[in-house]
């Protein structure tokens, strides 16, 4: 019932984005919304680890870079495959990645699964810097992709990925990544295996991430390690649900928004060395100081104690 | 007939202080069983050991037959026993009826033979029907208790382990608690309650151990266990007092 | 030969290392006992750096000479940080997402440190160039930078002086029951959030210690402190998550792999190969190596 709702608004959206591009065709704004879409598909990844499961992850560029390396390398070596295809792949390939590595991390929880993530993040790197197999300071060139295509297309993943986030922490599963993160000891002792649970959050999350890795390759037509696996793009990607509100779908949609919108005004009109730095440590602790969950949960408590503060009145 | 649950020979000390120095129970299929305690006897501790929270240093608790010391907690949840903690420890984060669809969809599916009520009907039976969809955060002490129960019914259990739910309640409140079990074990299902309140365990249970430095000092019925010299020695240090009686 | 480039690989890691456990140090004071979590001390020890840098270029003022000033300065830091931007998390819990909410805090003031760098010294890399910077000892075959030697040196000190303030002074018997429970030590009538603020100040000044070091045996660039930041951490994971003795000893591990792997392998693989250890490590003994209490 409620999902129905989120569809309805999802189409709703995409017609009013389609009436948009219509009018404007492909222009800045169409670019920067796409641009934005991504971060926010890898931010909603993020989010079901981060919000729904509590671990903080500081490394899901790996998986954003895999999904573009994915795309990036057979196209690299030359091979002629449909990159639409190769983006899905990509997806894949990180879940795997992160089938694989939920072996060693999630033996261990809270900070030094966070150290842990981070460290993941260097080591990929690291192996990709040094790598002339994998293009390692060429970066891969692709042919551009026809936009009038991809925007849409990334928008409407985008709604997609939204509601399917929604849908699923509504699902049985998603009550179970609740209980893990509420009491762990509860959980396990309802019959909940926590590595599984953990392990699934982990690798839908890397799947999300992947995907948005792999639409990152076709908007951008290049890949290279600093812009796919750098430490800022894992950054980018946690600091959006963060401050919107970890551990709500809309909130963590907010989120992301705010931060690449301020990233880039940032970057356009601070011409100061490290401003958007700057902007983004003093929102971080704005946004902590005054409601520890973030932006959205915030504004629905305010709304709340509005609400209440209006009936009294009356 | 052969016990439900049965703990042999355990054996469990943390650091230098040995909580339980060779302790055997064994708890009859469809019973309420007692097991009584002073503070620190170990009572939360033995539930720990039976759910696969801890391990013990030594011995063994067998369920149905089965050896399930060295089982997950998951595992052993999965196999039909429920427990409700000490301390509450509802999921805050959902509601109460979240909290007993996420164990019906975990513990519950697997025991879905044994499953006597819908969450509709456990709701109702833990009073919880009006505060349904409330975040459990919100609720008061008993209601998360009950929510707890609510929990762990879910789960479609065959054993059901109460720490201590009479903690904190009033005596109304105790008593619709007592109903509650009585008519688990009429459905079937097997009763283990740790409590404080020497009334509560001689009103509904069939069977009592009670745990004093490291040992069960007496089993029995609870008049027996009343009367057990060893157990007035225990708890009053010699002196027979009416209040422990009645 | 061979064996002398060795050995000199390992004294070269031990120098590096004891940089790491001093924010190993600095971390583990406050995270394992108070629960306080700081994602900020690599930026703090790279600022201190920074003036270091500023005070030698303008005044000439030996970085040595400059830590009178600094250590008491980012004493204060450290404890209005706690006191202001770290209180409101204090009397949470750990599974109210205590760690999450000081993390970012701490990393939004970190990431502020950065971009005041940025700001006013700019991306390049910057060197302290002290006339001593490349004065080594010689033994035998083997060199030995004198700046390493002063650093393990203090190392070796502020264990020990924090050991005996911890043991035997009434701050640390206060310290210390502020570790074991927050409501009893306040209900003693010690004022946990002035201890707590105390020990971050310290923990603090321990930074600058580092920071200083740091640029004294490398160049600076205000991105450097998240990468410290998390050597720290390892280190602090290696070491069991908070014992002071266990950190130090993972410190100088951590820095021994990397000078290890520079030595054998590519430099550029240092980190990956440390982190591929601790990933291992994570999966064979996830309490830490040197677990003890
Ligand atoms: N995890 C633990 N570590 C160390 N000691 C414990 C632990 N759990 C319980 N104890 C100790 O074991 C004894 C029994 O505790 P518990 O089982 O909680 O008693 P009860 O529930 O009967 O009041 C107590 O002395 C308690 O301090
Ligand atoms: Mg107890």
């Amino acid at each position: 019932m409620n999902l129905k709702k989120w569809i309805l608004s999802g189409i709703f959206a995409f017609i009013l984005y389609l009436v948009f591009l219509s009018i404007t065709d492909a222009g800045f704004t169409a670019n920067f919304i796409a641009y934005i879409c991504l971060f926010v598909i890898a931010g909603q990844g993020w989010n079901l680890l981060g919000g729904y499961i509590g671990e903080i992850s500081f490394g899901h560029a790996v998986f954003f870079g895999i999904g573009a390396y994915t795309v990036g390398l057979p196209v690299g070596y030359g091979l002629d495959i449909n990159l639409l295809l190769l983006v899905f792949c990509g997806a894949i390939v990180a879940g795997l990645f992160a089938l694989i590595i939920s072996y060693p991390l999630l033996r261990v929880q809270g900070f030094p699964f966070l150290v842990g993530t981070y460290g993941l993040g260097i080591v990929v790197k690291s192996i990709v810097v040094v790598s002339p197999a994998l293009f390692a300071t060429r970066g891969i060139f692709l042919k551009s992709y026809d936009k009038e295509i991809l925007y849409p297309l990334i928008v409407a993943i985008t709604i997609a990925v939204i509601i399917f986030v929604k849908w699923l922490v509504e699902q049985d599963i998603g009550l179970k990544f609740k209980a893990v993160r509420d009491v762990p000891v509860a959980a396990r002792m309802i019959g909940i295996n926590i590595y599984k649970t953990k392990a699934t959050a982990l690798v839908i999350s890397a799947v999300l991430t992947g995907l948005a890795g792999g639409l990152f390759a076709l908007y951008g037509s290049f890949v290279n390690p600093s812009a796919c696996f750098g430490e800022n793009t894992s950054i980018f990607i946690l600091l959006g649900p963060y401050i919107g509100g970890i551990g709500t779908v809309l909130g963590s949609l907010f989120g992301s928004t705010i931060v690449i919108i301020l990233q880039e005004l940032a970057r356009s009109l601070i011409k100061v060395n490290g401003g958007h730095y700057m902007l983004m440590g003093l929102l971080l602790i704005t946004v902590m100081m005054v409601s520890k969950e973030g932006i959205y949960p915030g504004l629905v408590k305010l709304m709340g104690k509005v609400k209440k503060a209006g009936a009294k009145r009356e | 007939m052969a016990p439900i649950l049965e703990v042999k020979d355990l054996k469990k000390s943390f650091g230098g202080l040995e909580v339980f120095s060779g302790i055997n129970i064994s708890i009859e299929e469809n019973q309420i069983y007692g097991i009584i305690g002073t503070n620190g006897a170990g009572k939360t501790t033995l539930f720990n050991i039976i759910c696969g929270v801890l391990r013990p240093d030594c011995g063994s608790v067998l369920y149905k037959g089965v050896d399930i010391t060295a089982k997950e907690t998951h595992q052993i949840a999965a196999m039909g026993i429920g427990r409700c903690f000490q301390t509450v420890m509802p999921f805050k984060s959902m509601t109460p009826y979240e909290n007993a669809r996420v164990a019906r969809a975990a513990a519950g599916k697997l025991n879905q033979d044994r499953q006597k009520f819908s969450l509709e009907e456990i709701m109702e039976i833990t009073n919880l029907q009006d505060k349904m969809n409330i975040r459990t955060q919100e609720l008061s002490l008993p209601d998360k208790k009950n929510v707890e129960i609510a929990r762990a019914l879910a789960c479609n259990p065959e054993v059901i382990l109460f720490d201590e739910v009479s903690c904190g309640l009033s005596g109304e409140e105790i008593y619709s608690r007592m109903e509650l079990m009585r008519n688990l074990a009429k459905l079937g299902i097997t009763v283990v309650v740790v409590e404080h309140i020497m009334l509560f365990i001689k009103e509904i249970c069939d069977q009592v151990s009670v745990l004093h430095s490291g040992k069960v000092i007496c089993s029995g019925t609870p008049k027996e266990v009343a009367e057990d010299e060893g157990v007035i020695e225990a708890y009053l240090g010699g002196k027979s007092n009416e209040n422990f009686r009645s | 030969m061979e064996l002398t480039g060795l050995i000199q690989t390992i004294f070269g890691g031990i120098g590096v290392g004891s940089i790491y456990a001093l924010l190993g140090l600095a971390f583990a004071l406050v995270f394992g006992r108070l629960k306080i979590c700081s994602y900020m001390h690599g930026d703090l020890a790279i600022l201190a750096a920074y003036m270091g840098f500023f005070l030698f270029n303008t005044l000439g003022v030996d970085p040595f000479l400059s830590l009178i000033v600094l250590l008491p300065i980012f004493f204060f830091l450290g404890y209005y940080i706690q006191t202001i931007f770290m209180k409101p998390f204090m009397s949470m819990e750990v599974w109210q997402g205590r760690y999450q909410a000081q993390i970012m805090v701490t990393w939004g003031i970190g990431m502020c440190i950065m971009a005041a760098e940025f700001m006013i010294w700019s991306g390049t890399y910057r060197i302290i160039s002290v006339p001593y910077r490349n004065t080594t000892l010689a033994f035998a075959n083997i060199t030995i930078p004198i700046v390493h030697i002063l650093s393990v040196a203090s190392l070796v000190v502020i264990y020990t002086v924090l050991n005996y303030v911890l043991k035997k002074t009434d701050l640390g018997i206060s310290f210390r029951a502020c570790s074991v429970d927050r409501v009893t030590a306040m209900l003693t009538g010690i004022n946990y959030q002035r201890i707590c603020a105390i020990a971050f100040g310290i923990s603090s000044s321990i930074a600058v210690v580092a920071g200083t070091f740091y640029a004294l045996t490398n160049q600076i660039t205000p991105a450097i402190g998240l990468e410290l930041t998390f050597k720290g951490w390892v280190a602090v994971i290696i070491g069991g998550m908070g014992s002071l003795g266990g950190v130090i000893l993972a410190g100088l591990l951590v820095g021994l792999v990397e000078s290890l792997t520079s030595y054998f392998w590519i430099p550029a693989l240092k980190e990956a190969v440390l982190f591929v250890g601790l990933l291992i490590l994570l999966i064979t003994r996830p309490g830490g190596l040197f677990k003890s209490r």
